[in-house]
């Protein structure tokens, strides 16, 4: 549908980003190795004026995704096509240079941060311009989509023909459906309607040769072995993601929604409880602290009760009697659980408002401190009390404030961890802190990342969830994947001996 | 078949039994309840069997998550759920003798996957022993994870070529409040349109049956919109069993027609169930493999190969050969 | 909090394994670092957190992909200038900032809240101060600039236009500059009128503005009758010359402010209302407070309304005949973006029955106008334009509806037909309409 679009605004796009004139970088006395200067002059030749960067600039700003963790790129290329991809990452391999694919960089785990092994630059690869929605098959509710295709237009798309896609990331609105597969990202709706590995049909991972395998998981069994499932969440380490055929789901014809407050964490962690044993489970349980709650309210005006020391979101979607049903449910068990105030949305402009506020926690952290550090830490649902006081715990010893929003239904916890990073000193508590509330998830049997992925963030901590043979054995089926050991080298495992700890990055060195 | 290598209940025991096959050199099959396995003509190999690996080991309610013995039957696990009024949706597809572990290593589709997803989408921890003989965990207890690579997803359908499952741990959701089978002469087209998300759609010659889960109210309302009449769940044949895109399920189910088998298709799943003879079935079973699927035979009297000649990527091949370097778990599992 | 060292410094890797380029720029031995007292507000340049939620918002990100054409790749260069690891001339960073449309979609998506246009003016300001155009383009703007604010020789400016348009010389000019829309000398002699009819509310002021009063009289008049049928009762002087608008944009931020204080000005020991209908004029004349940071330029600000501001869709639909038409609509990004008027223009619109609008499905991308932008930046111009066609032709709709001059130019060179909305609600609104 949108082909002849794309083919037309190419012209126009190729010169607007192009830059005229030589190419400084490239000239001898710039500091580059012999190895990378014939990348990059391998590179140019298939891409362009407008398909490389690699000056000061260019570089900077391809140093990092959304994370703390920055390197220094040798430069990023910026393919229109499948087939200018291939070439680019063939030239990688012909010259081992290793490669760091990246789509909107709205990661939070440092997936997309260009570090290589040894001291080795690598080249970002961005896919980011091929961002076309293939196709939409609304009969058989599925979309082939480009992996530079912002998942917010994807949703936009389908809700034209009464489809929605059901993976709902916070960063929706930039996130692109490559980077969605990569990371095997979530989002509200985690909870009836699962993660992204659950609504992706089929990959396209290209390898290090620039062979792109069609990963097909659209037949339900006898398949083989699915390399699609493991390709979700690879994190750009088995390949480059080029393509996606993505499950279309109905929109619901009725939703309902309500929001409680608790007078204690642990009376709405027990509430939390109570929902997932009913007889239906709700589609989205969302708790803010009082914390959250006061800063929220004091900027958005949502109508929240700020005498909460806890609020509950919660949401049912579905056929009306079903929904009406979970609501009163939810109703009478937040009342057995002490809930000072219930508010149910009687219309869509009170279930909006009341969404108002869970969506507007970056916008009232904004105007509290320009800084802060999202932390993702999963733990069984039941121990969602002990987590929830343990992070309290944890921010009043390192001085810091943290807003604990959390995907309750999941047991998926997202402390905010508030600061300004003009202060002197505050990163180590920040990292102490964030370090904290990992190793307590680790001790209530929770795990490291819930929806953000390992990326370098979290890959040390892989020892402490996983066994050394089930790190061998990781470590075995990406090698079998992606033999070269070109493809996001850094990310995902932990380091073997001996080459991992010269080559960390300084953390929050660039905040 | 040969008889067992004797009663196996921990993974250690799996570990020696690959450690013996390695060392031997004699590749074993892999069997747990025998349901699949028992129908398919499957040759006479030493079998490694986990049916003594049973037990429910922690059912955690308020966590939504049971974690169970690779051989445990389904029927056992599905009763201690529906005691706490909750289910997995993984359904016993091959008889009474179904266990978890060989549900998850042959991922075949119960009609309630159209409604429940896919039986990969309920796994979210595997334990398992590989060929190589390393003891691994993959996933984790939580219903979110993202820590490492999923391999929990890689070893769902992977028929026991690439490791022993010994222990996994489920997604569990409610039991549903309500549950009824419909039927309708209708066309399966104009039900997509009125029905939101039946938890089964099984089309046959004769007409569609749907299963409606949930509000007892809705699915009333639902029948009613769709003029669904209260209906038995549909008998499926049981002598073979296609799988293909869903998408082109319609063109599988009319050469199937054309060919005079008899049929029942998972509608939006992608599975056709077949009865028929050996000619007929190979037939079908080109036609499925035209359509990129394949057709798996359970009937070891039709003197016909269990799976299809399917193609293998090189990259099936060094996973594969990564996880079982010597090949002796069930390395004739894909070919003729 | 305490501000001991330049924020945002981006820091090596260490140790760097490879000499030379692999110290990214912020080390000590940057050949660049100069110690220049910042132009940023610091605390503006902190807020935001690169979580990239911008990025789709950003209609040149949207044309190349690349970072530096995006709303975050920008702020880190500001910082990068600020820093003094590049210098805000650098080539990449000017490039970078003054490809920039201004149109601050990115503002409304920002979680963080980063005031990213009061950044971006900062910048531009800078660049211009220190590299002011030359050469012919230098002459150009001078000008320009100074023709917008004296009416006489906007006016003799356009009659030329008028008279070059006739005798079809205008075609010699390069496509970017050529205006598309057709100047007619009866519409620069024809004169304002202002509604009979019952005032039961005060006086509004319809503001006039520079290439809206020689080139929109219509619209002006509209708006005016619009207002009387609702009961204002319309006052099309004071008139001064320009708010400083496109002024503001183009970095020349010393005009801009005596602009400013002439407008404001000429409107003292007046009340009510200030009706603008063009959304650039009206985000401009709404931030004069944020400009002169005097009590006088809010209380100034505070008057300045869109017409959909001050007529609501229940006033138009117990007045409006049908028009029965299938238009799309876009709406300006300055009156969506920087004076956040939501869907109230959308929602005025539709209460005229039968009038049909569509919004293309980027309604949220510029179309490439911003001021002089299409003329400046004509790359980038040019594919904001098609981008903006191609959806325009995906609404199947015949007709465009904008209410900013600069959209409504640069939308007709892709030759579709523009209606402004205070011309749509005039018609529908026309005396003889059910009351």
């Amino acid at each position: 549908m949108t082909t002849t679009e794309g083919a037309r605004r190419r012209p126009w796009a190729r010169r607007a980003a192009a830059k005229a004139g030589p190419l400084p970088w490239l000239e001898a006395g710039s500091g580059l190795t012999d190895r990378e200067r014939a990348l990059l002059t391998a590179v140019h030749g298939l891409v362009g004026d407008d398909g490389l960067r690699a000056g000061e600039l260019g570089r900077a700003t391809y140093r990092r995704d959304a994370s703390f963790l920055n390197a220094d790129p040798l430069g990023v290329a910026l393919p229109w096509t499948v087939e200018q991809t291939a070439a680019v990452v063939r030239a990688c391999r012909d010259h081992g240079v290793p490669f760091t694919p990246r789509a909107a960089g709205t990661g939070l785990a440092g997936g997309a941060t260009p570090t290589g092994e040894g001291g080795v630059r690598p080249l970002v690869v961005s896919v980011a311009r091929m961002d076309r929605l293939r196709e939409l098959d609304v009969t058989n509710r599925r979309a082939w989509v480009e992996p530079g295709l912002v998942n917010a237009r994807l949703g936009r798309a389908a809700a034209v023909h009464g489809l929605r896609f059901a993976p709902d990331p916070a960063s929706q609105i930039a996130a692109t459906l490559g980077g969605n597969v990569s990371t095997n990202a979530g989002g509200i709706h985690v909870l009836t309607y699962g993660v992204m590995s659950q609504h992706v049909l089929a990959v396209e991972l290209m390898d290090a040769d620039g062979v792109v395998h069609l990963l097909d998981g659209t037949a339900p069994e006898l398949a083989g072995i699915d390399l699609r499932g493991v390709s979700v969440g690879g994190e750009g380490t088995l390949g480059i993601v080029t393509g996606a055929c993505l499950r279309l789901l109905p929109a619901p014809p009725s939703v309902g929604t309500m929001l409680a407050g608790f007078p204690s964490l642990r009376q709405a962690a027990a509430m939390v409880g109570d929902l997932v044993t009913s007889d239906r489970l709700p589609d989205a349980v969302e708790l803010m602290d009082a914390r959250a709650v006061g800063l929220v309210e004091g900027y958005a005006n949502a109508g929240y009760p700020i005498d909460a020391a806890a609020v509950l979101l919660i949401e049912f979607e579905g056929l009306p009697h079903a929904v009406a049903a979970g609501i009163d449910t939810a109703e009478a068990l937040a009342q057995a659980n002490g809930a000072t105030s219930v508010t149910r949305a009687q219309d869509a402009a009170e279930r909006a408002r009341i969404w108002k506020g869970r969506k507007a926690v970056a916008g009232a952290i904004a105007k509290r401190a320009p800084d802060f550090f999202l932390q993702d830490v999963v733990v069984p649902r039941s121990r969602l009390g002990e987590m929830l006081d343990a992070v309290v715990a944890i921010g009043e010893r390192e001085r810091l404030e943290i807003l604990n929003v959390v995907h309750a239904g999941d047991g998926n916890l997202h402390p905010f961890v508030l600061f300004d990073r003009r202060e002197q000193g505050v990163l180590d508590r920040v990292f102490a802190a964030g370090h904290d509330i990992v190793t307590t998830a680790l001790d209530l049997d929770g795990t490291v990342t819930g929806e953000h992925g390992v990326g370098i963030e979290k890959r040390d901590f892989l020892s402490q969830v996983f066994s050394e043979d089930d790190l061998a054995v990781q470590r075995a089926v990406r090698e079998a994947i992606e033999p070269s050991g070109l493809a996001n080298p850094d990310k995902v495992l932990p380091s073997t001996v001996g080459c991992l700890e010269a080559r960390m990055v300084p953390e929050g060195a660039w905040v | 078949m040969t008889a067992t290598t004797g009663e196996l209940t921990t993974a250690e025991q799996v570990r020696e039994a690959i450690m013996d096959a390695r060392r031997d050199v004699t590749p074993v099959e892999i069997r747990s309840g025998g349901s699949v396995l028992d129908r398919l003509p499957t040759g006479d190999h030493p079998v490694l069997s986990v049916a003594g690996m049973t037990g429910v080991v922690a059912h955690a309610a308020e966590d939504l998550t049971v974690t169970v013995r690779a051989g445990t039957p389904l029927t056992e696990l599905s009763q201690v759920l529906a005691d706490a009024g909750q289910e997995c949706p993984i359904e016993p597809t091959g008889g009474a003798g179904s266990t978890v572990g060989g549900r998850i290593a042959t991922a075949l589709a119960g009609p309630r996957q159209l409604g429940a997803g896919r039986v990969r989408d309920w796994l979210l921890r595997i334990r398992f022993v590989t060929g190589a003989g390393q003891i691994a965990t993959a996933g984790g207890v939580t219903v979110k994870d993202v820590t490492g690579y999923d391999l929990c997803r890689l070893m769902t359908g992977s028929w026991g070529t690439l490791g022993v499952i010994t222990e996994v741990t489920l997604k569990l959701r409610p039991l549903a409040r309500h549950r009824a089978w419909y039927a309708t002469d209708r066309p399966r087209h104009d039900l997509d349109a009125l029905l939101y998300r039946p938890s089964a759609s099984i089309t046959t010659r004769e007409r569609t049956h749907v299963l409606l889960e949930g509000h007892p109210d809705d699915a009333a309302e639902q029948a009613a919109l769709a003029a669904l009449v209260p209906a038995d769940p549909p008998t499926l044949p049981v002598t073979a069993r296609a799988s293909v895109d869903p998408a082109r399920l319609v063109g599988l189910v009319e050469e199937c027609e054309t060919l005079g088998l008899v049929w029942a298709a998972q509608d939006g799943v992608g599975v056709c169930h077949l009865d028929g003879d050996g000619d007929r079935l190979d037939a079908a079973r080109t036609a499925a493999e035209k359509r990129g699927g394949a057709l798996l035979v359970l009937d070891p009297h039709l003197q016909r190969p269990a799976f299809g000649s399917r193609g293998s990527s090189p990259i099936d091949e060094r996973v594969r050969r990564t996880l079982d370097p010597d090949a002796v778990l069930a390395p004739w599992r894909w070919t003729r | 909090m305490t501000t001991p060292e330049p924020i945002d410094r981006p820091t090596p890797p260490e140790p760097p394994a490879v000499p030379g380029p692999s110290a990214p720029p912020g080390t000590a031995t940057s050949p660049h670092t100069v110690t220049e007292p910042s132009i940023f507000d610091a605390d503006l340049l902190a807020q935001c957190v690169q979580c990239g939620f911008c990025l789709s918002s950003c209609p040149t990100y949207e044309v190349t992909h690349l970072e530096e054409h995006g709303p975050r790749g920008r702020i880190l260069a500001m910082r990068l200038a600020d820093a003094g690891d590049l210098p805000l001339t650098d080539p990449d960073v000017k490039e970078s900032l003054e490809t920039c449309v201004q149109c601050r979609a990115c503002e409304l998506v920002c979680p963080s809240l980063v005031e990213f246009g009061a950044l971006i003016e900062t910048a531009r300001t800078e660049i211009a101060r220190r590299e002011p155009p030359r050469g012919l383009r230098g002459l150009a703007h001078r000008v320009g600039f100074f023709a917008l604010a004296r009416r006489s020789w906007l006016r003799a400016g356009v009659a030329g236009l008028a008279i070059m348009q006739l005798l079809r010389l205008d075609r010699v000019l390069p496509d970017t500059v050529r205006p598309a829309r057709r100047v007619r000398l009866r519409e620069l002699r024809r004169g304002y009128q202002r509604p009979r009819g019952i005032r039961t509310r005060g006086p509004a002021y319809v503001f006039r503005g520079c290439v809206m009063d020689q080139m929109f009289r219509a619209t002006h008049q509209a708006v005016a009758d619009v207002l009387g049928s609702i009961g204002y009762d319309p006052r099309f002087e004071p008139a001064p010359p320009c708010c400083g608008a496109l002024h503001t944009h183009a970095g020349r931020e010393d005009q801009a402010r005596g602009l400013a204080q002439q407008t404001i000005r000429a409107y003292a020991g007046t009340e009510g209302p200030i009706v603008v209908d063009s959304a650039g004029c009206g985000a401009a004349m709404k931030e004069f407070g944020h400009l002169l940071g005097t009590p006088e330029a809010e209380a100034f600000s505070a008057r300045v309304v869109d017409l959909s501001e001050v007529v609501t869709p229940a006033e138009v639909a117990a007045r409006a005949r049908p028009i029965p038409l299938e238009l799309a609509y876009q709406a300006p990004c300055h009156g969506r973006n920087v004076q956040r008027l939501g869907d109230l223009p959308l929602a005025l619109l539709r209460a005229i029955p039968e009038l049909t609008l569509i919004e293309p499905d980027d309604e949220h991308l510029c179309c490439g106008s911003g001021g002089i932008y299409s003329i400046e930046q004509p790359d980038f111009g040019n594919a904001l334009l098609e981008k903006k066609d191609a959806s325009l032709q995906r609404t199947g709709a015949r007709g465009v509806v904008s209410g900013n001059p600069g959209c409504a130019m640069q939308i007709a060179r892709a030759g579709w037909e523009i209606h402004h909305p205070a011309e749509l609600l005039a018609r529908a609104m026309r005396p003889g309409g059910p009351v």
